[in-house]
C-alpha cells in the first residue's frame, strides 16, 4: 500500500514538473509578445510625444502584462529617485526574473537595451528600440516554433519518466 | 579656508533648505556628498557651481570663487580642489534630465536647462551641426548650474522713474553680464502684473516672452518664479513670434522680454509699441554710447520707442542702478547711484 502511494507521489510530482516545464515553454513567446508590445509602445512615446522617459515607461506599462509591465514601472519609479535610467533598468529586470519565463539568452538582450537608455537623442534611441524589438521578434518567432515541440514534451514526458521510475522502484 | 564670517549678507536658511532640497538631488552622488557638508551660509549665498571633466568643482558666491578640497573642506587654491570625473558629469546630466535627454534636445541646442525651482544648467561639449545649425550638444564636458534666486522688492526703488502720466514707460534695461538685469527685469514684472499703490499704479497684464526660460524658470510648462497674478508667459518661444502671439491673443498692456538683439525682434517691438502697449527689456552692454555702436540698436533707440533706459553695473554690487535716462528729455534722473537691495523671498 505505501509502495504503491509512494509510486503515484512520484507519477504526480514529475508529472507536475513536466506541466509546469511545458507551461513555460507556451509562456515564452507570450511574454516576448508583450515584452516587444511594451517597447513599441516606448518607442512611440518617445519619437512622436518626445514624452520624459518616466512618464513614456509608465505609458508602455499599462496593457501588457503586469509581471511585465512592472519592470517598466519600477524603472520609471526608481529614475524619479535620482538613479539613472540604465541601472534601474536592470535593477527591474533583476526583480522580474524569477516571476518570468525568459531565458538567460532573453535577458540578455532585454539588460543590453538598458545601457545608456535615456542620453541619447531622439533618433538614437528610437534606433535603440528598433534594435531590441528586432531581436525580441526573433527570439518570439524561434520560442514559438520550438515552444510547442518542447511544450508538448514536456506535459508527456513527465508523467513518463514518472511511470518509468515507478515501474523501476516497483 | 572659508569661514562663515565672509558672506555676512547670505545668511537665509531657506536659501539653504532650497539647496539641498533642489541643488543636491540633481548631483552624482560624490558630488551631492561633498557639497552637503559646506557650511550653510554658503550654501544660502552659492550662485554657480561649475562641474568640468578632469578639473576641480568651482563654486562662486558672488564675486568670491572657491573649491573643495577632497574632505570637503572649501579652500581657494584651484589647484587642491576636488577633480570632478567626466562620469560624474555625465551622471549629473542624466539625473538632471531624468534620463530623457531627448525630451530636451530643444534646450540642449541652445545651451541650458531650466530645471524645478527655475534653477538653470549651461552645457558645453561636442557641437553637433546639421545643415550648418547647431543640432544637438554631445559628449558634454562641462556643466554650470546657476542657482536660481528670487529677490524681492528691488524694483520699488526704480517704478517710480518708469512711471509718468498714468502710464508706464517703454524701458530698456543695458547692463553688463551679470549685473543683475534679469533679477531686476523679474521683480519688475511681478510689481507691474501686481500694481503698486504708492505710485498709483494699477496690476497690469504682462505677456513675458520668455525665449531663455530665464524670467519665468518655467519647469514642465509651470513658472518657478512668482512673477504675480496678471503675467501669460510663452516658454521657449522666439521673442519676436512670442511678442506677435501675445498681441494677438493675449491683450497685454505690458510686453517684457529678455537680451534683445535680433532684427525681427526689432520689428515686432515696434509692432507692440505701435499697438498702445509699454515694452520692457534688456540688453547686454556697459552704458548707452556701447548699445548704440551696435547697428540695430542704435536703429531701434532712433525710432523712439523707449521713453526710459536703465543702466546697471556692479559698482556697488550686483545691481547697482547707474543711471535711469529720461529719453524725451535726454536727461538722468537718477542724482545719484542705486544700489539695489531686497527681501529674499525666503526670508
Amino acid at each position: 500500500m505505501i509502495k504503491l502511494f509512494a509510486d503515484l507521489t512520484i507519477v504526480a510530482g514529475s508529472g507536475a514538473y513536466g506541466l509546469l516545464m511545458s507551461r513555460r515553454h507556451v509562456k515564452r513567446p507570450q511574454q516576448l509578445h508583450a515584452l516587444h508590445q511594451g517597447l513599441s509602445a516606448l518607442e512611440t512615446e518617445i519619437n512622436y510625444g518626445a514624452t520624459p522617459l518616466p512618464q513614456a515607461l509608465k505609458v508602455a506599462a499599462q496593457g501588457i502584462d503586469p509581471a511585465l509591465g512592472s519592470i517598466f514601472e519600477q524603472t520609471a519609479a526608481q529614475i524619479m529617485v535620482q538613479i539613472p535610467a540604465g541601472p534601474a533598468w536592470e535593477n527591474s529586470c533583476s526583480k522580474a526574473k524569477h516571476e518570468l519565463c525568459l531565458t538567460e539568452e532573453d535577458w540578455r538582450n532585454i539588460i543590453s537595451f538598458g545601457i545608456g537608455l535615456g542620453t541619447a537623442d531622439r533618433s538614437e534611441e528610437v534606433k535603440k528600440l528598433k534594435l531590441v524589438c528586432t531581436r525580441l521578434l526573433a527570439l518570439e518567432e524561434r520560442a514559438a516554433e520550438r515552444g510547442g515541440k518542447l511544450a508538448r514534451l514536456w506535459s508527456y514526458m513527465g508523467f513518463l519518466v514518472g511511470a518509468a521510475i515507478a515501474l523501476v522502484i516497483w | 579656508m572659508f569661514s562663515s564670517n565672509a558672506l555676512p549678507a547670505l545668511k537665509c536658511e531657506g536659501d539653504a533648505a532650497r539647496f539641498a532640497q533642489e541643488i543636491l538631488p540633481l548631483l552624482a552622488p560624490p558630488l551631492a556628498n561633498l557639497l552637503r557638508g559646506i557650511p550653510a551660509p554658503l550654501q544660502s549665498g552659492l550662485e554657480e557651481i561649475r562641474l568640468r571633466s578632469g578639473q576641480p568643482i568651482i563654486l562662486r558666491s558672488g564675486l568670491r570663487e572657491l573649491t573643495l578640497a577632497s574632505t570637503g573642506e572649501t579652500i581657494t587654491d584651484l589647484a587642491q580642489g576636488y577633480r570632478v570625473t567626466h562620469e560624474q558629469v555625465l551622471t549629473s546630466l542624466e539625473i538632471m534630465t531624468r534620463s530623457s535627454i531627448y525630451a530636451w534636445e530643444e534646450e540642449l541646442r541652445n545651451g541650458f536647462l531650466t530645471l524645478k525651482g527655475g534653477h538653470r544648467v549651461g552645457l558645453s561639449g561636442k557641437v553637433v551641426l546639421d545643415k550648418g545649425a547647431v543640432k544637438a550638444i554631445r559628449y558634454v564636458s562641462s556643466l554650470n548650474i546657476r542657482v536660481s534666486r528670487e529677490v524681492i522688492g528691488i524694483a520699488r526703488k526704480v517704478i517710480p522713474f518708469l512711471f509718468a502720466d498714468y502710464h508706464l514707460q517703454s524701458t530698456l534695461i543695458i547692463s553688463p553680464p551679470q549685473a543683475g538685469k534679469t533679477t531686476l527685469l523679474r521683480d519688475l514684472i511681478r510689481l507691474i502684473s501686481t500694481g503698486c499703490a504708492e505710485i498709483g499704479l494699477p496690476g497690469l497684464n504682462v505677456g513675458v516672452v520668455d525665449e531663455r526660460s530665464e524670467l519665468a524658470g518655467c519647469w514642465e510648462g509651470v513658472p518657478q518664479n512668482d512673477l504675480g497674478p496678471k503675467c501669460d508667459v510663452l516658454d521657449c518661444c522666439p521673442k519676436a513670434q512670442g511678442m506677435m502671439m501675445l498681441l494677438r491673443s493675449m491683450a497685454p498692456q505690458v510686453i517684457v522680454t529678455d537680451e534683445l538683439g535680433r532684427a525681427e525682434d526689432i520689428y515686432a517691438l515696434e509692432e507692440a509699441v505701435n499697438g498702445g502697449v509699454a515694452v520692457l527689456t534688456t540688453v547686454h552692454g556697459l552704458d548707452a554710447s556701447e548699445v548704440k555702436r551696435k547697428p540695430l540698436l542704435r536703429e531701434l533707440l532712433a525710432t523712439g520707442v523707449f521713453q526710459r533706459t536703465i543702466i546697471l553695473s556692479r559698482r556697488l554690487g550686483v545691481g547697482t542702478v547707474e543711471k535711469i535716462i529720461d529719453l524725451k528729455r535726454g536727461e538722468n534722473v537718477l542724482h545719484y547711484p542705486l544700489a539695489l537691495s531686497g527681501r529674499r523671498q525666503c526670508d
